[in-house]
This record gives structure tokens, sequence and C-alpha cells, in this order.
């Protein structure tokens, strides 16, 4: 070969092995940016401003407006300019109008602010005032009061959402200077002896806003946070509450201690449809509920009873402070696989013979009339202390031992378990403290003996679970932006930015309508925020990426890109070596050449020079 | 005559006041909501109204089998102490009691003199053998469960619930091994914890581990009101107890059989506290340093009960009237008004759900979790664009090659 082949071959390699190297680079270089793309998470963005716009303290305002209606027989009426007294009253409202507004200006924000920080809350009242003939000032001296006498009064008006005030006339004989009747669809009637204006707003008005304040204080407590020891009113009534959930399952179970003594059964489901259903029908806006009922037999209590025989009444008794163990937790069946639904739980229990009468006996020692009690956001039980002085009665039955429970023996247990029940689900009767009412005037109120709930309650209840839902959504989102926030590679698909898209809409909507006063679709927002905030953060992709550290992945990966990555890394190393090399040989070369044609010069001119 | 005018002042503010209580109770209707709300019952001092209990053993095989009596133990305990089986989650490789190995088939023994069968007839496993796994049991914390799983396998708690959280396996320096096959880190723990707190999922939460160098596991716990203690600080080891020489295998682990010593002797009403059972920690008993961290928990270690953690509460409320309700013939249903309200937003819900249910499982690299044909079938731009570049390169190289 001679030397011009070989550098022929020898330029050809080299430009063979270049391309070698250069193309599996090209590749590898083309791949790496296809991996990291083809690998990474999917991560739908969130919303995070807007997010974070409803932590904000102030964009939590909840402003409630009441319409209120002053309702004057005509007899009154026609003596009385509407327009005039409309515009007191309305002034008087005004003047008062500061419920919720206690402006705490936003401190500043600390990690945990969300949730010590109560919402702010305010009511404002919108007053109109009308008159009517359907009814004289002095119904009231015709007809009892009673519940009958709230639906006497029912104005025909196509607005669902306002209170109505009566004025009407109080009997000469009463010796309070105003009574005030607080009716069962949303009628507040107030007995006046002296039917003037002054009297109206005097007796009306102050009343109204202290109704309003006292549930104000009832929301805003619902959300303080105390970890300090203390058995208070409101504590205690925040542990007994359940928290809000769209569903509920409740169980009504007979336990029967001992079935050699009797053999059980009752009409239960005739019953709840009978006592019950009104109930769950108008509660059924707020939440919805499963309800199954079960007999058990041989299911006694591990509670032993203990014996009195005082005073002529032997009988078997409880203390109140073991009565927390009368549940036998281990044996008694009462949980449901079914549903994921925060159970309630209703118990009638039959003791054995061996412990009847069985009492239950007050921290006073005295026996409880209603032999019944409530376990905090558990559920109610009634013991059954009628069972002996029924016997008379089963025997016609021919089997001494049979006994069934009717719908009408039912009735005093289904009003016990209903009043549980009320109490379970955060519904609280009117009430005022005396301090609150201005002296000698009387409020009674009405109860609804149908459906188990008040129009009142009813707006009360939805009004606080409103707020509720409002604030839990919007602390979901926040935690879920949290959440995506601080762990880079979760998941985050867009079914979880479509809930929390419509969370966002739901609540934009809430603070729009909640002015209108219209509670009810009001509610459904806030209720439909919430449980699309909590899919969203109970979502079961969320967890994938939570325990996947970055350790992992290296490890996962490095066995792939090592043995590729060190031979690339090596060539390439070589190559700019050898490319080094040549320049300098080449150079080297040139220099030689240079040097060489130097000398044939200095040799020809020297030759030159000899010739 | 000076003596006469004050009596009669006095007498006339006498009549006056008579006047004004005699019109204060002389209104001729029936008030029932007047006497102020007296709530009368038993309330615990904790505010707490439920209780909880994780417990979890990490390893499998025959010779841990001391750790599955740890937890079937700690589980006795606790459902002797009154919280229902609902309440208690047991995670448990249970491979134990029907082990070949096992002399006395079906049962557990934590003690050589074999008096107190564990397994006995009424126990509920709720993840069982390969169900225990790291995934699950932060499913199970934070609650983010796949729609399928049932109520037992659910940590259904609130923020009025104490959890036990226990568990027991093989460990190391902020590690705990879950079967051999993967692990947890404290970060883990502790990310889980803070899920917990964020959605309120616990009131307080008492965190017990018994493994090698325990402390490690709670040192990166920040939420609040956890209160946590372990068997051995950072760098030690924690040992078992004893061995039972007929089964071959130790059945015990020495910080559990103490706690245990103590445990057994709390009834429901005992009044022990949290800071008895831990004053009763003797190292040269346990022959390592059980860890107690107390910073992150509110309440005085003095005034917590025993039973708050390992007992199920017992509050009640006594019920003082019934609430009145009349009832016509029993077809005779009030008439009430329909809800004129149709809720749209639950379908909205609903197809959001629906419309993404091929994405419930997420597209995660790391694990086949699931095949997609449909998705399989239609390749990604970028993945055919790489391909080409590949098949390219290949070709060119060829040629060059040739």
């Amino acid at each position: 070969m001679s030397r011009k082949e070989r550098e022929l071959y020898e330029k050809h390699q080299v430009s063979n092995r270049l391309h070698i190297i250069g193309s599996i680079w090209l590749v590898f270089l083309i791949g790496i940016p296809i991996w990291w793309k083809t690998t990474e998470v999917y991560r739908a963005s969130l919303p995070y401003k807007e997010v974070q716009k409803w932590q904000n303290p102030n964009s939590l305002y909840i402003n409630f407006s009441i319409q209120l209606s002053y309702v004057l027989p005509n007899d009154i009426g026609k003596d009385v300019n509407i327009d005039l007294l409309n515009k007191k009253i309305q002034s008087e409202f005004d003047k008062n109008n500061v419920i919720g507004n206690n402006s705490q200006e936003s401190s500043p924000v600390d990690d945990d602010f969300e949730y010590t920080y109560p919402p702010k809350i305010g009511f404002s009242f919108n007053v109109n005032t009308k008159s009517t003939n359907k009814w004289n000032s002095d119904i009231g001296l015709i007809k009892d009061i009673d519940e009958n006498f709230d639906d006497l009064l029912t104005l025909d008006t196509k607005n669902d959402d306002e209170y109505n005030i009566y004025i009407l006339k109080q009997k000469e004989s009463a010796k309070s200077f105003a009574d005030i009747y607080i009716g069962k669809n949303k009628q507040f009637m107030v007995f006046l002896k002296e039917l003037t204006e002054e009297n109206i707003i005097k007796y009306s008005v102050p009343i109204i806003i202290n109704l309003f304040e006292n549930e104000h204080t009832d929301i805003i407590s619902s959300f303080t946070e105390e970890r300090e020891e203390n058995e208070s009113k409101e504590e205690i009534k925040k542990m007994r509450t359940f928290k809000y959930a769209s569903n509920y399952q409740i169980l009504y179970s007979l336990f029967n201690g001992n079935v050699n003594d009797y053999i059980v059964n009752w009409d239960i489901e005739k019953a709840i449809k009978s006592y019950f259903s009104p109930f769950f029908e108008t509660l059924s806006l707020i939440s919805k509920f499963e309800i199954s009922s079960q007999i058990q037999n041989f299911g006694t209590s591990p509670l032993s009873a203990k014996y009195s025989n005082t005073n002529d009444n032997a009988h078997y008794y409880l203390e109140t402070k073991n009565l927390g163990h009368f549940i036998n937790s281990a044996e008694w069946n009462l949980a449901s696989p079914v549903s994921t639904a925060p159970p309630i739980n209703f118990i009638l229990y039959i003791p054995p013979i061996s412990q009847s009468p069985l009492y239950i006996h007050d921290s006073k020692g005295d026996i409880l009339e209603t032999n019944a009690f409530l376990i905090p956001r558990w559920g109610g039980i009634v013991i059954d202390k009628n069972r002996n002085t029924t016997d008379a009665e089963a025997n016609t039955n021919g089997n001494s031992n049979y006994y069934n429970y009717t719908v009408n023996d039912l009735q005093p247990i289904m009003e016990l378990f209903l009043d549980q029940l009320r109490s379970l689900l955060g519904i609280n009767e009117i009430k005022f403290l005396p301090t609150d009412l201005p002296r000698n005037v009387r409020v009674l109120y009405s109860t609804d003996s149908k459906r188990g709930i008040t129009s009142w309650e009813l707006d009360q209840l939805l009004r606080k679970r409103t707020v509720q839902n409002l604030i839990n959504a919007s602390r979901t989102l926040n935690s879920l932006a949290k959440l995506v926030g601080s762990l880079s590679n979760m998941v985050v698909l867009d079914k979880i930015q479509e809930k929390v898209l419509f969370a966002l809409e739901c609540l934009d909507n809430a603070y729009k309508e909640i002015n209108g006063g219209n509670y009810k679709q009001v509610f459904l927002y806030s209720k439909n925020a919430l449980v699309a905030s909590e899919e969203a953060f109970f979502d079961p992709t969320m967890v994938s990426m939570l325990y996947f550290p970055d350790e992992h992945k290296y490890a996962v990966y490095m066995p792939l890109f090592l043995p590729i990555s060190v031979p690339l890394a090596l060539v390439l190393k070589e190559e700019f070596k050898k490319r080094k090399k040549n320049k300098k040989e080449k150079e080297n070369n040139e220099a030689v050449v240079d040097n060489k044609e130097k000398k044939e010069i200095i040799e020809s001119s020297t030759k030159e020079v000899n010739s | 005559m000076r003596i006469f005018q004050t009596h009669i002042y006095i007498i006339s503010i006498i009549f006056f006041f008579i006047n004004v209580c005699r019109s204060e109770y002389s209104s001729e209707f029936h008030f029932p909501n007047e006497r102020e709300e007296i709530i009368d019952g038993f309330f615990s001092k904790s505010r707490h109204t439920n209780n909880w209990a994780v417990l979890v053993d990490t390893s499998r095989y025959w010779f841990n089998y001391r750790h599955i009596a740890n937890v079937l133990s700690i589980y006795r305990t606790v459902k002797r102490l009154g919280i229902p089986d609902s309440n208690i989650i047991l995670m448990l490789a249970d491979d134990v009691a029907c082990n070949p190995r096992n002399r006395f088939q079906a049962t557990v023994y934590n003690n050589a003199e074999r008096k107190l069968d564990l397994y006995g007839d009424n126990i509920e496993v709720d993840y069982r053998g390969y169900e225990v796994t790291v995934e699950n049991f932060i499913r199970l914390l934070t609650g983010r469960h796949l729609p399928d799983t049932p109520r037992s396998k659910r940590l259904l708690s609130d923020d009025r619930s104490n959890v036990l959280v226990y568990m027991t396996g093989h460990g190391g320096e902020e590690f705990l091994k879950f079967q051999d096959t993967e692990e947890i880190s404290s970060y883990d723990i502790a990310d889980a914890f803070e899920q917990m707190w964020e959605k309120r999922r616990y009131n307080e939460l008492l965190f017990m581990i018994d493994t090698c160098q325990a402390s490690s596991m709670f040192s990166r716990v920040y939420s609040p009101n956890i209160l946590a203690t372990g068997s051995s600080q950072t760098g030690q080891n924690s040992y078992s107890h004893h061995l039972d020489p007929e089964l071959g295998v130790a059945v015990i682990d020495r910080y559990t059989y103490y706690n245990l010593e103590t445990l057994e002797y709390v009834t429901l009403q005992s009044q022990k506290t949290l800071q008895y059972l831990f004053n009763t920690y003797d190292v040269s008993l346990i022959h390592s340093t059980p860890g107690v961290r107390h910073d992150l928990f509110e309440r005085n270690l003095n005034k917590v009960l025993i039973t708050d953690f390992f007992g199920a509460v017992n509050n009640i409320e006594l019920t003082l009237k019934g609430y009145k309700l009349s009832r016509g013939s029993e077809n005779d249903i009030p008439d009430i008004k329909q809800n004129t309200i149709r809720d749209k937003s639950d379908e909205k819900i609903e197809k959001i759900n629906h419309n993404n249910d091929d994405h419930l499982i997420p597209r995660n690299e790391y694990k086949m979790i699931k095949v997609d044909f449909k998705k399989s079938a239609m390749v990604s731009p970028l993945f055919l664009l790489g391909s080409i570049a590949l098949i390219s390169g290949i070709i060119f190289i060829s040629k060059i090659v040739n």
C-alpha cells in the first residue's frame, strides 16, 4: 500500500468513526427530551389564585339578608300610615344592623390561621309592611294559641322566604305588656295591649335582632377550636352534633335482653313512616337518610344494674357515670359495612326480667322520667320501662311471652328518638335568656308535632350548615392546593382540576346568591362546593406519589443510563483527545514542513550562492 | 311621724315587688322553653367522642412470630377496653397461626406459658397478607381509598377522634420495612399525619412504635396534637423478650411486653395516665431507652388517661324530654311541600366522575397497574418521533459501516 492510499484509508476511517459516534449521540440527545416528556407526571394546573382568594378572611364575609314582612290586620292597619311605619321599622333595624360586623381587621396570617379564625357573618334586614283583611286583630282572643293557630294565620304569598310578623291584640286581662308567639311557619306574632307604632317597634325589633344574634353566636362558636378542658354548653353542643354529611345512615335496633323472657317484635317500619317520614322529608334538602332496622336477641348490656328497694318502689337502676359502658361494642352488631355514610344508631333496649324494671338514675340519684340517654355523635338509647306493666295485655295474645310493639306503643319511644336525633343533627330550639328580653315580655315557641322541625329551626339549620360548608369547602381547597404545591411529582388528573373548578364555581355562586335570601339554593351551592372539594381532596389518585422519593427514581434509572452513558462519554473524550493530538501533530508536521521548506530555500539559496 | 313615713315607703316598695313578681308569673301562656338548658350526663375531660386504632405489623414469615404477637396483644387490649372492631383497623401478614411450623395450630401466644390464645375466636383482620403495603397504609391514613374499598378498611375518623397508631416490624434509622419488599420513611409518616390534620381526621393521635431505632420514625412528625413513643432511641436496637422453646421463636418484644404489663391492669374506669405508663418504662428491663415525644402534644401527660387512646370514650347525656309528635291514621302522612329546587349539580359531579373513568388509575411509569388497550393502540406523536429518529439513526450507521 502506498502512503497516499494509507492516508486516504485513515481519513475514511476517522470520518466513519465520527459518524458512528455522532449518530449515537444524536439518538441519545433526541432521546433524552422524549424520555423526559413521556415519563413526566401528568399535572393538570390548578387555579391557585382563586383558591387563595377564599382564604382571605375578608372574602369570607357572609351576609344573610332577611326579609321581614310586617302584617297588620285591616282594623288597625287603616289607622296607620303603613309607609311611614315601614320606614320607621326599617330605620330601627338599620340602627341595630351590626350583627357580625365586629370589624376585627385582618391580623397577620399565620399557618393555622384559617382554622382558628371564625368567619364573618352578618344579617341585614329588609322590612316591608302591609295590611290584610283575612283576620281581625282580635283573632288571638278567640282561638287557642297552639300549633293549629299557626296554620290559621297563613297568607297566600308566593314568597316562601319571608318571615311574617303579625301584629295582634292581647287580652285585656293579661299581666305582661306583650306576648310573643313564634309559630312553626316562619311566623312571629306580637300580641300587644296598645296597638301604637312605638309598641310595635319596641316589642318586635329588639327581640328579632336578639333572635338572630343568638343564631350568629351559635354559628361562630361552631368554628372556634378550644383545646382547654371545659364543659361549657357550647362545647358539649359541638361535641354532640354530627359533622355535616350529605348522607347519613340511621339504624334502629331493638335489643332484647333475654329471649327466654319475651319474644318481641315491633312495627318499626310503620312507626317510622308515620312519625318520622315528614321529618326526613323536610330535611332531605340538607341530608339524605338511609334507614334500616334490626332486632337482636340475647343482647344483654354488659352493665350490671344495681338494686334499690327504698320507698316502696323496688327497681333496678343504672348510674349516670357508668352509662357510657352500656353498649356492648364487642358483641352488638351495629356497624353497617354497606355504606360509608356516618351511622346514627338508635337502640330500644328491653332488659331481661331478672333486671326489670330498669331505670336510669340521674346525677342526683333520682329516677329519670324518660329512661333515655344520648351518646354524642353516636346515637340514642331508650330503655323500655313499660314492659312489666303490659304483661296482662300480652296474656290476651295467647302467648304470654310474645309481645308486639304497635305503632301506638312506639310513640313515646319515637318521641325520644326524635329529640335525640334533633340534637345529634344540630337543630337548635329557639331560646331566649330572660336577660335578652325587655321586661314583662313573654315568648312562646311553637313546636311542629307533624314535621318535628319548624320552619324557623329549619332555616337556622340551613344557614348554619351553609356557612360551615362554605368555610369547609374553601379550607379543603386550600389544603389541596398546599398539598399539590408541596409534592411536585404528584399526579393531578383533569378530574381533580374539574372538581376544583366546579367547587370554586359553586362557592362563587353561593356568595352571589347569599344576598337574595334564597337559602335553599345557597345551601345547595355550598353543599356541592363541599362535596366536590372533598372528592378532589380524597381522590384515590392523589396518593400515588406520596411515598415515592427521588432516591427511588435514581435507583430505577441508574442501571439503564449508567452503562450507556459511560462508554459514550469515554468515546467522546477519546475523540477529543485524538483530535487535539492530531491537531498538534499536524501543526508539528506543518512546522516540520515549514522547516523543511525553509531548509530547502536556504539550501537552494546556498546552492545559488555556491553556483 | 318620720318613722311612719319610712314604713310606708318600705311597705310600698314591697308591694311593688310583689306586683312585679306576680305579673312576671301570671301570664296566660304556657312557656315550655323558659328554663335554662340543663345538660346532665357524663363527659370525659378530653374533647374526643370516639376512638380509633390502627394496628400494623409490617413483617411476615414464621421467624417474625413475635411481631404478630405484639400487634395481637395490643388488639386484645383495645378491644377489651371497648373499642369496637369497626373502629379497629388491623394490618397483619397473618401467616403465623396456620403456619406448618406452628406446633399449636390456629393459635398465637405472646407468652411461653401459652395461657392466653391471642388468635382466639373473634379477631377481625382488615388488611391481610400482601395487602399490608406502604400504599395501603398511606391510603388508610389519608383516607384516599379506591371507591370500592369496604367500610371496615377505612379510617373514618373525624375532628373528635382519638387515634392510636401502633406499628411494629423491622426498621432502621428513619425507615420501617414493609414485608421485605418496600419501606416507609419517617417523612412519609409525618406527611401522612399532616394530611390527616389538614382535614381534621383526628383530635389527638398517639403514635406507638416497637422497632429498632424507633425514635427516628417520629422525629420528622410536625403536626399538632400528636404524642409519640417508641421502643428505642436512634442508634439503638430493640430486643425480643423471651423465646418459646417449643415454638422455637421469640414470642414477644420487650417494649410491648412491658407496656402490656401496665395495660393489662387498666380497666375502663381506671384513672391511670399516660405519664404513669411512661414512668413504668425501665431501661434495664427493656434493654433500650424508650423515646417519648410530647412537644407537639398540648395536654399535660399527667391528665391524659390511658383509656383516652386505648379505650372507648364514654360520654353520655341524659335525655330529659321527648319531642311531641302527633299522628293521624297510619296512612296519613302529612303533606309536605316538595323541594322545588332540583339539584342539577349532583349530576354534574357524577358526570365528572364518569367521564374520567379511564383515568382512575394514574398514568404511572413506575408500576404497571393497568393495561389500557385503547391507550396503547394510540401511539403518542412524541413516541413516534423518537422511534423514527432511532430507526433512521440505525439505518444511517449501518450504511456507513457497510
